[in-house]
């Protein structure tokens, strides 16, 4: 499916001139120049390669990016957030942030779970980012919780991005951007 | 309806409680106009916006509508 979702915006792409390709931050400084709207080619979640890490390659000439390692659950990988036990990051895992590595797609560990973050913070020869997520003791969800993670990042000045989904707000409050700075 | 609408099971009871704690909010905006912020800065909206459910030329112009750089 993501194929045909990539081969869907690609042809937008292609015959609306509005829209361009974002593959490095001076394509986004050309499209708000431009008033033109960037895309970003991501994948949330590694089930598109299937069990097949030479598809990082494939994806990544198709314009992707960046790599989400898990979405919320257990896959062959690693542990997603929301999974009752906090798995690290299988054997499969490792090979994959490697295949992400060798091809230049950054690994992505939002709605991992917090020991396969870590785990994949170890096996990777490049920056690890998690591109959205809240902090744990504020967050209404484990599925974009940030634990220890944000902690590791502040040593080498590093900062996470914040989600804004309303849902993930507390319910009692009038939630500003200062109720997530943990 | 918001309460009937989570009784009745068709929206997740988290966004039920969400859209009743909306009608109760004190939140004042910022600024009354969100458009001229966009006009200025670089927005990039990483929420998953073209999932494949969403497959419509109409959801893309939402974005470029609502002052998005990036998506």
């Amino acid at each position: 499916m993501a194929a045909e979702v990539i081969a869907w915006i690609s042809e937008q792409i292609e015959t609306r001139p509005e829209l361009m390709v974002c593959r490095t931050d001076d394509d986004v400084r050309t499209a708000k120049r431009e008033g033109k709207l960037g895309i970003f080619y991501r994948l949330q979640g590694p089930s598109p390669i299937g069990l097949d890490l030479d598809l990082v390659w494939f994806y990544k000439q198709a314009g992707v990016d960046l790599m989400q390692i898990a979405y919320n659950t257990r896959n062959p990988f690693a542990n997603g957030a929301t999974e009752r036990i906090d798995g690290g990051l299988r054997t499969l895992g490792v090979g994959l942030v490697k295949a992400c590595n060798s091809a230049l797609v950054i690994v992505d560990v939002s709605h991992t779970g917090e020991r396969s973050q870590l785990d994949a913070i170890e096996a990777s020869s490049e920056p690890v980012i998690i591109s959205h997520g809240n902090a744990f003791e504020r967050s209404t969800t484990r599925a974009t919780s940030l634990t220890r993670f944000s902690r590791l990042l502040r040593p080498v000045g590093a900062r996470p991005g914040l989600l804004a989904i309303r849902p993930l707000f507390p319910r009692t409050s009038s939630p500003r951007w200062t109720t997530w700075l943990a | 309806m918001t309460a009937v609408a989570a009784r009745s099971g068709l929206v997740p009871a988290s966004f039920a409680s969400v859209a009743r704690a909306q009608v109760t909010s004190s939140y004042v905006p910022v600024t009354q106009n969100g458009m001229a912020v966009h006009q200025n800065a670089i927005v990039i909206d990483g929420a998953a916006p073209l999932l494949p459910s969403t497959l419509n030329r109409k959801h893309i112009d939402r974005w470029i509508e609502g002052g998005a750089t990036a998506i």
